[in-house]
């Protein structure tokens, strides 16, 4: 390529750069017209054609992409090649097998050419396109065999096509067999000794890692599998303890361990755990011997001279078995030995563990600690075992005595606690309050201990003792009884928070409070308050049901003032004060979180699941949405890269994990609950842009075989909820009582159930025939739309039926998206109506509609009962959008010339349901500005004065008090002007719908 | 209790606990990638009994002749984890690799001057101060540059103890000279 095309190339990759296509799309035409014709313009100019996305450019992209495919001699250009791969992968995965004919034909035309091969190869890796991928790494292993990596390149891309294909592939097998024959071979090349190494031998432990993804998929069973895998973990040449294999020793002893527990083999497995384990002793052993011949500390070595220690020899990095891991599975296998009648292995094991425990100083490796609660746990139902065996009572009092100030002391008794009796775990709790009583507090750092003490304990008071109390109200005794035990654990929590305090005075800005747990503990009973007041007042607006989430806000902030990093603190926040219906402020304290990169698609969820519905007036929203979406591009431009670098440099254990990572991101649910609430956002929020925008993201996910990736992690959040749930006492005499599911603490006060794919389908759905009306009233002026606009009318109703009547999947929605949902059907029946000429049903389908709208009107005349919260927000704002998709579905229905026979009949009721959405919209307005209003009105007023008594209630012992009491709560004028600041911010969300 | 692992591509869809810290720096997934890609062995999680990433390590191999060494790159542990010697066991394997797998020199570290927990921990380690590099760490807005220390420890390999040095945080470089 010339200079001068070079410079004129650029130009069009800047315009494409700043997305500009058209402009970039003018460039090429100009030249191809002052008759330039290099393949490069030609495949350029296609791959713009496919980004423009409408149906003539589509069909222009395919013409240019089959006459550069078909061209005689083939093309050998790398450059047009990859442009026309790419153009090949717009167009669609039907086009899947003609980028490898493609390439075929050109490698075939240039056989000694190994980059044109080799370039091939990374084509069809970054588009996924497997079975290419296989072609272009056979030929080249075949082409070049002293090349190594080439061997191994084929093995991968044959796993990976075996597993890309369905089960009913035909070659499916073939794939699978090619591999594992492949590196069988290259485990038969490996020598016992490492003298002479053949060039296709086994020389890396990802090599040995591929070797192990294959097996599973050729084996004729499982059993064979396994047994093949562990004669090679233990071959000398590539076992966990060979040169190769120590590589990724972790890993592999892992994967023994694995396999060696699913074959049953629980000898194996204790005796692969006690080999591992001794080998920690020996090092304990030595470490000890070499203290006392007076071997100095390494750190003070460090610190004196500048000088550090040189790593003992070889054996020290042996023997590394102190890992939860070993001692899990040399548990488990000491108490399958011993209810096996083989007593031994049991007492050995027992005496393993005390050894380890002896020669370990409290706190420094828990494992042989904890080993002891697990071991104790095994016998705790039939009191039996092992001579010396403590009780599990008495094993989780030394756990605690021995790790009681260290956070993850509440995480690793968590399980084993739940197992005692009630009278034991009442023995526990006092135990552990009369420990923490005895320890010492006389300096700053007994007492940061001390702290840490009494939140685990608070913590084990919580989970035992808390979290069993039913949220429900059953009866009035029994909610005489949980009010007052949830006060005094709020309040003890809280007094430890406080008491806590002045050990903090030099932690750094980055720290958090020492007592800082025990203030999320409080929250913690705040929320069951409040969900105990919902239930007993029947209502979760009533001012004693918000009270307490009121007071939570209030220690939040007051958690989040001293310690500016607490992010646990701040996701309470977020996810209270939308559930309060102040969203502005969730979405103000939102930022402090700093939620960067892949952390938008697992935590952006507790911001902007329906936010468009909650705030949608509220410029923030839109720029956070905006920033959470980016991450589905960078990873789709980045990910391909990296597949081929771990190709290039031999990783190839990680590659599955680098695929499902890439299908995860790409088919995340939160990408297309973004992009659902991002066009819901340009309808409903103040600058409208009206644009017929991309739609891939929304195509993509109503495919028939699309899967939608749930990657959101709920589990960040604080929880120290029982794995056992009480049962709800059945309301009549002989009925059954009520399971109570299993949640978490997060689960106990959601917003509404999180939408999945079901809902993320329904709605793309409703997007898509949005943007199909609008492509008919300004692009086609016909029905139906051709070209990309695929998914017809009649089409996206079954979908939307579907949906609608399976209650399995209706519990993705809320009730208003139920409502919703049944207006866009009654709608889309409209459209598909008129494409089918039938006057009479788009008349039906519109008075249906019609009185949609007049049964979901808000009463004129009086002020909407109840206190606004998260879901008043939520339905308003939804049935606005119902409204506003009136105009948009009729539109086509009235402005298409073809059906112009059809206006005389059918425009009374078209002009009828106009009107009707109008008013509607018009009734929601006025309802929001009402009680906007009236939250508005009540600063000083009596209703205020009410909220504010109860958050602040006098009598001892209650939570109001001690916010009063306490000063870091910033008494009652600080209180008062927090509440205020709440209701205001309710005020402002529910007036903030609408549009200005 | 803890657990050491391969660290894999999926975990970055659960380092929450790690990653939610003003501490630990978020990258772009292709930075983690990459680091799989190129030194699996070098990437470890620590795993609660739970299934809980309780924090994680990526290091690489780089440099050349005697400068060829293992370089940790992150090193993170969840605030709830933290003291209970999880970074050491972290730091063990990685050193383990570097001395089995790519017969490194030395393992080494940047850690910012002003951050002394971190440097007690890591001398603690048998890691000492080889150069201070100046204003090595970018100043975001209304804060200073900041200079880093480059830490050492040499393994069985640097039998001259080459990676040692007398007084090295009184060896001041520039970011340039160590590129």
């Amino acid at each position: 390529m010339s200079l001068r095309q070079d410079r004129k190339n650029q130009l069009v990759h800047d315009a494409l750069d700043a997305g500009a296509y058209k402009q970039a799309l003018q460039l090429c035409n100009k030249r191809i017209k002052k008759g330039e014709k290099n393949d490069y313009l030609f495949a350029i100019k296609a791959l713009i054609l496919t980004l423009i996305k409408t149906g003539p450019s589509y069909e222009e992209a395919l013409a240019i992409a089959k006459q550069l495919s078909a061209k005689t001699p083939p093309i050998d250009s790398i450059e047009v090649l990859t442009t026309t791969t790419k153009v090949w992968s717009m167009l669609g995965s039907e086009h899947a097998g003609e980028v490898a004919k493609m390439w075929e034909r050109s490698v075939k035309a240039h056989p000694g050419d190994e980059a044109l091969t080799r370039e091939w190869l990374w084509g069809t890796v970054r588009i996924l396109d497997w079975r290419g991928a296989q072609k272009a790494a056979m030929a080249l292993q075949k082409n070049y065999p002293k090349r190594r990596e080439y061997w191994f390149w084929a093995v991968l891309t044959c796993l990976l096509l075996h597993n890309s294909l369905p089960d009913s592939a035909v070659d499916k097998k073939l794939f699978g067999q090619l591999a594992y024959r492949m590196i069988s071979k290259s485990r038969t090349d490996t020598p016992t000794d490492t003298t002479v190494v053949l060039p296709r031998a086994i020389q890396t432990s990802q090599e040995v890692g591929l070797y192990l993804e294959v097996l599973p998929y050729v084996a004729p069973d499982s059993a064979t599998a396994t047994k093949e895998a562990l004669e090679l973990l233990s071959s000398s040449n590539l076992g966990v303890d060979s040169k190769i294999g120590s590589g990724d020793w972790w890993g592999l002893v892992r994967r023994q361990l694995d396999l060696l527990e699913e074959s049953g083999n629980w000898m194996e497995v204790w005796k692969a755990c006690e080999d591992l384990l001794h080998g920690v002793e020996v090092k304990a052993k030595e470490s000890a011997a070499a203290k006392t011949d007076g071997e100095a500390d390494a750190s003070e070595v460090a610190k004196k001279n500048d000088g550090a220690r040189i790593p003992e020899a070889e054996g020290e990095t042996k023997g590394r078995g102190d890992d939860w891991r070993v001692w899990e599975g040399f548990v488990k296998a000491a108490g399958e030995l011993y209810n096996q009648e083989n007593k031994d292995q049991g007492n050995k094991a027992l005496e393993v563990i005390l050894q380890h425990r002896e020669t370990a100083k409290a706190g420094t490796s828990r494992n042989a600690d904890l080993a002891l609660v697990k071991f104790a746990s095994l016998f705790h139902d039939h009191h039996e075992g092992p001579e010396g065996t403590p009780t599990l009572l008495e094993a989780c009092k030394e756990y605690f005595t021995r790790t009681g100030t260290k956070s993850c002391c509440f995480e690793d008794l968590q399980n084993y606690l739940e197992m005692l009796e009630m009278s034991e775990k009442k023995e526990f709790l006092g135990f552990v309050e009369k420990h923490i009583e005895d320890m010492d507090a006389d300096d700053e750092k007994s007492k940061i201990s001390k702290t840490a003490a009494q939140i685990n304990h608070h913590k084990f008071v919580y989970l035992l003792t808390i979290s069993p109390l039913t949220i429900t109200a059953t009866s009035t005794s029994s909610e005489e009884e949980v009010i007052p035990k949830l006060n005094d654990f709020i309040t003890s929590s809280l007094k430890i928070y406080v008491g806590a305090l002045p050990l903090g005075s030099a932690l750094l800005d980055t720290d958090n409070q020492y007592g800082d747990d025990a203030a999320l503990l409080s929250i913690m009973g705040l929320v069951r308050l409040h969900l105990l007041h919902s239930s007993i007042t029947s209502s979760s607006t009533s001012i004693t049901a918000q009270a307490p989430l009121y007071q939570a806000l209030i220690i939040l902030e007051a958690i989040v003032s001293k310690s500016k990093h607490n992010y646990q603190a701040l996701l309470l926040l977020v996810r209270l004060y939308l559930l309060l219906g102040a969203a502005s402020l969730a979405v103000e304290i939102y930022p402090r979180l700093n939620i960067k990169q892949i952390q938008n698609d697992t935590l952006s969820h507790f911001l902007l699941t329906r936010i468009s519905t909650i705030l949608p007036a509220e410029k923030k929203v839109g720029a956070i949405l905006n920033d959470a979406g980016r991450i589905y591009e960078s990873s789709s431009s980045q990910t391909p890269n990296m597949l081929v670098l771990a190709f290039e440099r031999g990783g190839y254990a990680q590659m599955m994990g680098f695929i499902e990572f890439s299908e995860r991101v790409a088919g995340s649910v939160c990408r297309s609950m973004w992009e659902i609430e991002r066009r819901r956002l340009d309808r409903l929020g103040p600058q409208q842009t009206n644009k017929i925008d991309d739609l891939e993201t929304l195509d993509t996910v109503l495919k028939d075989d699309a899967v939608v990736w749930d990657n959101r992690d709920f589990g960040v959040l604080v929880n120290c909820e029982t794995e056992h749930p009480p049962s709800i006492p059945a309301a009549e005499e002989g009925g059954e009582a009520t399971k109570v599911q299993k949640k978490r603490f997060e689960e106990l006060f959601r917003t509404s159930a999180p939408p999945g794919e079901n809902w993320v389908k329904a709605f793309a759905v409703v997007e898509k025939l949005v943007v199909y009306c609008k492509a008919v009233i300004t692009v086609t002026h016909d029905l139906p739309a051709p070209g990309p606009l695929s998914l017809q009318p009649e089409n996206c109703t079954s979908i939307l039926k579907k949906i609608q009547a399976d209650p399995e999947t209706t519990i993705e929605f809320t009730e208003p998206e139920r409502d919703y949902i049944e207006f866009a059907c009654l709608l889309t029946a409209m459209i598909q109506a008129a494409i089918a000429k039938d006057g009479v049903t788009i008349i039906s389908s519109a008075e249906k509609a019609q009185s949609w709208l007049s049964s979901h009107t808000p009463s004129p005349d009086s002020v909407p009962s109840g206190e606004p919260e998260w879901n008043t927000l939520h339905a308003m704002h939804l049935y606005i959008d119902a409204a506003i998709l009136v105009g948009a579905f009729v539109a086509p229905t009235l402005q298409s010339p073809l059906h112009k026979q059809l206006h005389k009949t059918i425009r009374p009721a078209i002009t009828s349901l106009i009107t009707a959405a109008t008013a509607f919209h018009n009734a929601l307005l006025t309802a929001a500005s009402k009680i906007s209003k009236a939250i508005a009105d009540e600063d000083g007023s009596d209703k205020e004065q009410e909220l504010v008594d109860r958050v602040l209630e006098l009598e001892q012992g209650n939570v109001g008090r001690a916010l009063r009491d306490m000063s870091i709560f910033g008494g009652v004028e600080k209180v008062v002007e927090g509440v205020r600041k709440i209701r205001r911010d309710v005020a402002r969300a529910v007036d903030g719908g609408r549009k200005k | 209790m803890s657990s050491l692992r391969p660290f894999h591509a999926l975990d970055l869809f659960r380092f929450n606990l790690t990653n939610l810290d003003v501490l630990t720096e978020n990258y772009v997934p292709s930075f983690y990638l990459q680091y799989l890609a190129k030194w699996p062995t070098l990437c470890s999680v620590m795993e609660s009994a739970s299934g809980k990433i309780m924090g994680y390590i990526l290091g690489k191999a780089e440099g050349e002749y005697t400068e060829w060494h293992g370089h940790v790159t992150a090193v993170t542990v969840a605030p709830d984890f933290r003291r209970l010697g999880l970074a050491k066991t972290m730091m063990d394997e990685l050193e383990r690799v570097t001395t089995t797998v790519y017969n490194g020199y030395f393992v080494d570290l940047y850690v910012r001057v002003s951050n002394r927990l971190a440097i007690d921990m890591y001398e603690g380690l048998g890691y000492s101060v080889y150069r201070c590099v100046q204003e090595y760490y970018s100043a975001g807005p209304g804060e200073l540059e900041e200079d880093a220390y480059d830490m050492r420890k040499p393994m069985k390999r640097d039998k001259k103890r080459q990676s040692v040095r007398e007084n090295g945080r009184e060896f001041k470089v520039q970011p340039h000279e160590v590129y």
